[in-house]
């Protein structure tokens, strides 16, 4: 008997968020919404910039351990854009049940606490609330053409809008379209609150405590107060050239909400906004600020100055006064920096510049100490506990990567013990796509493109293990407050396996798309 | 068995038939798939359309079925009773009142000659009770109490057989086995196979795309779970048996190494990506595990978790199509491949095989009622060049005895083509009775002593054993006439009735029996 074709439908998996995108190192200020990284080349970006620019391309900022989403303590939610479905699996009794959303749900996130999962549906330009219990589902519409979705961190509001940068598009239908209209949703009302805000936005932020939500465009900075009944944005110039302004890059939000910095790509100075008096005010850095980051305790604002080679550290409360710069090593590049969870230190490297070298910087001496890698550096984390780094590596050589390397030509993957910097590095066969650590900190996992494995991070030993998957890995996270990671793999019908690392026990439901057509 | 088609003569001295005629026949007077009850031994009679019931010394009477004729049969779950098919011809006769009524087939106007059907429930010989069910619905499955029959068409029907008006050929039926009293669902598909739960509550329909739960008691579909997403894609199940608690239906799929898991109780599905295409699955209530074996794979899959379809595969030296269990035993074969001669025990608790190779290819096995030996009938080699005794023995039919609390294999050469082979244990013993096609005897063979055999000197060559519900066997002979034997293997007694199978044969009834009855 000939045996059928099954064309594999390529399964976006998208699991909810408890807490949207919290970084491991940036507890205080939730980022959501990348800006960066997707940017284009600099070099005809910079015409009115006063920076010295360098050669090099911005710095990709890709926290490797946040990007995992995370779930409930008794379930994933998987939506499945194909079938219009939101599938729920209870762990660990596997028990699942799938619900129809909106066409096209492309994004999904579940409220910090638990009860409602939240999905965009990008087709049908409407968000499905769905009761994480019943799996009621409710229906909001919203502003079509929108193609990313961010939750506040208490799950109270939705924003819905459009990122020129984003892979996820749809065709646009009917006449007229506004590419910077947002669609602001309060979950439990279901009250929809359409609004205008800059040109061109590249991210959406909310402050820790949920109170005021912004939207960072190239022109302005537009602060919406979730406080108040109806709210409406209120929008803050940030470049003084409007009509050539540079690529705002990225903003971080003092974690009592009040004020906020930009960095803009090619420019000497930072954007201090007062986003009370919703005033700008430009902040003194180095050449060439290409990476923002707030320590986790929220009391530092660190930034690096690619141009000068510099670590500028404000104190978040008043930026202007009493800043500490550090002099990184002229021996290499540096573009970007990572904060240990226990503000201990911050990991400084370029991921931009081909080069091999990361630096351990110690935040209580400022001492710098360098390393070398195997390869040029593609991202960097730290686990929670901030006792080891994962540091990806591409395939491309960079500048002095010797063709005899067993890496050369190779993607690979180091870890860096923190406290001795000893460090050991994985070939690869291909880049590691998706990365999740347990919340204890010790083991961390990672799936390749193309690759059907599931590769287990042994923190404390730096050993790694590789557990075989039915079929290519999609997505990986873990249970929140479990050890159990999971990961969605392609699959007609869909495909999903549990790991538990205490037992290496590996369970995998296969054709949970099929529930949806169960008839009771 | 049944009777290759026979040419009959017959030089008839009877009065009232010439003096010399021939008559030649091209089918068989009785058909020798006999089904044996508590009461004697049914036989269908196709030429004269009748039903005999067959006794002990030489006693045979036909069952009343008010001119219906009988299509087939099957005895009910503990074999007391004979659940009937059968079938008439009416006339739709649409002349006046004052006309008189159509008799005979005959006097039936073109198009307007129809048949209908029933199923007739016949108890010691009669008929107790009926249900108007179409001819085209040939599908029957018992409940584990005997106390309801779904009856459905599947895809073996002839469509000569489906007539009427309107036809709803996915229609399922329930039927009371005590009242008759039918209940009809449309389920919207064919079923392929219908599986029960142990405790008869619940029936799983399965069938190209989908799988139906049915409530037995309510007589309602519970759920329906579909086996792909693609109304293009047909997923066709090949075989589905449901795990030891009944929780799980566990379907392989013809040609994909999908095996599909449908939770009743949390409904849901998951699939589990075998290692090949399964050609059978097993569940053993005792040890609580499922087996699977493949037909080009020489592994054998034991399903240890079914929650989370924990698996764990044994490599074999050969692989097996066929699975036989018993007592937490599993005993694997091959009957598809000439070169495949393994008989292998595996242990469903501790998982350990033990391997047994009989000296040909295996047509059928069995295991004995005590679970102590597997008893196979081995075929005959295609490859004549083997000489010798070698030769002498794969180019015959051959009996294979492996004992399974042991590892040796008896091999033995048969006569003939076994065409009936039924274990028994007595007294402490087990023995293999064995009927040879074209051999006048019946062979008792000690399976703790393979080498020595009794027989039993038989009336007429053997076409099929059954057995009988108050002990012993019946014989179904290549006799014309009919012809059964009973036999006591206590006693070693033989007892045989004949010359049921011409009963009414000369009779030409074209008579339409049931044309002006209420």
């Amino acid at each position: 008997m000939r045996r059928p074709y099954f064309p594999i439908a390529m399964m976006v998996t998208l699991f909810g968020c408890s807490d949207s995108a919290t970084l491991a190192a940036h507890d205080e200020d939730t980022r959501s919404g990348e800006m960066t990284a997707d940017m284009a080349a600099p070099s005809d970006e910079n015409e009115g910039g006063a920076a010295d620019m360098d050669d090099f391309e911005p710095e990709v900022e890709d926290d490797l351990l946040t990007l995992m989403p995370a779930t409930t303590p008794q379930y994933v939610f998987v939506a499945n854009p194909d079938r219009d479905t939101v599938t729920r699996i209870t762990v660990p009794g596997l028990a699942v049940i799938t619900t129809a959303v909106g066409e096209n749900p492309v994004a999904l996130a579940i409220t910090p606490d638990h009860q409602t999962a939240v999905t965009f549906n990008m087709t049908a330009n409407t968000l499905s609330i769905i009761d994480a219990e019943s799996l009621e589902v409710q229906t909001v519409d919203i502003r079509s053409g929108r193609n990313q979705m961010v939750m506040s961190p208490d799950g109270e509001w939705v924003i819905c809008y459009f990122n020129q940068s984003a892979q996820e598009s749809d065709a646009h239908s009917g006449g007229a379209q506004s590419f910077n209209d947002i669609s602001l949703v309060h979950i439990a009302t279901l009250t929809h609150f359409p609004m205008v805000v800059g040109a061109n936005p590249r991210g959406v932020h909310f402050s820790a405590n949920s109170d005021v939500a912004l939207v960072i465009a190239d022109t302005y900075l537009s602060k919406i107060d979730l406080t108040v009944d109806e709210p409406a944005p209120e929008h803050i110039q940030i470049a003084s050239d409007l009509v050539d302004p540079p690529k705002a890059e990225e903003v971080v939000i003092a974690p009592n909400g009040l004020t906020a910095v930009v960095r803009q790509f090619g420019t000497s100075s930072l954007v201090h906004v007062d986003l009370q008096a919703l005033t700008a005010t430009p902040l003194d850095v180095g050449d060439n600020p290409t990476d923002l980051d707030i320590s986790p305790d929220g009391g530092t604002l660190v930034a690096v100055a690619r141009g000068s080679g510099e670590l500028w550290v404000y104190d978040i409360d008043d930026p202007f006064a009493g800043q500490t710069i550090v002099d990184l090593p002229d021996s290499a590049i540096f573009g970007s920096v990572l904060l240990s969870p226990d503000n201990a230190r911050g990991l400084v490297y370029s991921t931009a510049s081909g080069e091999r070298i990361i630096a351990n910087w110690d935040r209580s001496t400022n001492e710098i100490t360098l390393a070398d890698l195997v390869k040029p550096i593609t991202r960097v984390g730290i686990s929670p506990t901030g006792s080891t780094a994962v540091v990806a590596h591409s395939a491309a050589n960079g500048i002095d990567v010797s063709s005899d390397s067993p890496y050369y030509n190779r993607p690979a993957l180091s870890l860096i013990d923190l406290d001795t910097f000893f460090s050991t590095a994985l070939a690869l066969p291909a880049e590691p796509t998706e990365f999740a650590h347990t919340p204890d900190g010790l083991t961390g996992f990672f799936v390749m493109e193309g690759q059907p494995y599931l590769e287990v991070l042994h923190y404390d030993t730096l050993i790694h293990d590789e557990v075989s998957l039915k079929s290519m890995p999609v997505h990986l996270g873990t249970m929140l407050d479990t050890d159990t990671a999971f990961v969605s793999q392609e699959h007609h019908l869909g495909r999903i396996s549990f790991f538990h690392p205490d037992d290496d026990s590996l369970q995998t439901i296969t054709g949970f798309e099929l529930n949806a057509n169960i008839e009771q | 068995m049944k009777l290759n088609p026979l040419f009959f003569v017959f030089f008839i001295g009877c009065t009232h038939w010439p003096e010399s005629q021939t008559i030649t026949l091209d089918s068989p007077l009785w058909d020798t798939d006999i089904v044996t009850l508590d009461d004697g031994v049914y036989a269908m009679l196709p030429l004269s359309g009748k039903l005999a019931r067959i006794g002990t010394d030489d006693t045979w009477q036909l069952v009343g079925l008010l001119g219906a004729k009988p299509m087939s049969m099957r005895a009910n779950i503990d074999h007391t009773q004979l659940v009937t098919h059968v079938e008439w011809p009416m006339c739709d006769d649409d002349r006046g009142e004052d006309d008189p009524p159509i008799q005979w087939i005959e006097d039936c106007p073109d198009g307007a000659l129809y048949w209908d059907a029933e199923v007739a429930i016949i108890d010691a010989g009669k008929r107790i009770v009926t249900a108007p069910v179409a001819a085209h619905i040939n599908g029957m499955e018992l409940s584990p109490d005997g106390t309801t029959a779904l009856l459905y068409m599947n895809d073996d029907v002839e469509s000569e057989f489906v007539t009427g008006p309107v036809i709803d050929l996915s229609e399922i039926i329930f039927l009371d086995m005590e009242t008759g009293d039918t209940q009809t669902l449309s389920i919207g598909f064919m079923p392929q196979s219908i599986l029960f739960t142990q405790d008869g509550t619940r029936a799983v329909i399965l069938s190209q795309s989908k799988v139906l739960i049915l409530d037995m008691i309510k007589r309602e579909i519970l759920v329906s779970y579909p086996l792909t997403l693609d109304a293009d894609m047909a997923v066709v199940p090949s075989s589905a048996v449901l795990s030891p608690d009944d929780r799980y239906v566990l379907i392989s799929i013809e040609g994909r190494p999908d095996l599909y898991k449908l939770d009743l109780e949390v409904v849901s599905i998951d699939l589990e990506a075998l290692d090949g295409v399964p050609s059978a699955l097993a569940s053993d209530p005792l040890t609580s595990r499922t087996v699977i074996v493949y037909k080009d794979s020489p592994t054998v899959d034991v399903i240890v978790d079914h929650t989370y379809i924990e698996r764990h595969s044994i490599p074999l030296d050969e692989p097996a199509t066929d699975i036989a269990l018993q007592d937490g035993i599993a005993v694997l074969y091959n009957t598809t491949d000439q070169e495949t001669h393994d008989i292998v025990k595996l242990d469903l608790a501790s998982l350990e095989t033990t391997e047994y190779v009989t000296h040909g290819a295996i047509a059928t096995m069995r295991i004995s009622p005590e679970g102590n030996y597997a008893v196979a009938t081995i075929r005959p080699s295609t490859d004549v060049d083997n000489g010798g005794l070698e030769g002498f023995q794969s180019s015959h039919w051959g009996l294979a005895i492996a004992d399974l609390h042991g590892n040796s294999v008896v091999s033995l050469v048969l006569e003939a083509e076994p065409v009936g082979v039924e274990l028994i244990a007595h007294e402490d013993k087990e023995y293999a009775l064995l009927l040879l096609d074209g051999v006048h005897t019946l062979i008792s063979i000690d399976l703790s002593t393979p080498g020595s055999h009794t027989t039993v000197e038989l009336p007429s060559s053997p076409a099929s054993i059954d057995v009988n519900p108050r002990g012993g066997f019946t014989i179904a002979h290549r006799s014309a006439l009919g012809q059964v034997s009973f036999f006591d293997p206590s006693s070693g007694e033989l007892q045989t009735t004949s010359g049921f199978a011409a009963a009414q044969f000369f009779t030409e009834e074209e008579i339409l029996p049931r044309q002006n009855t209420d």
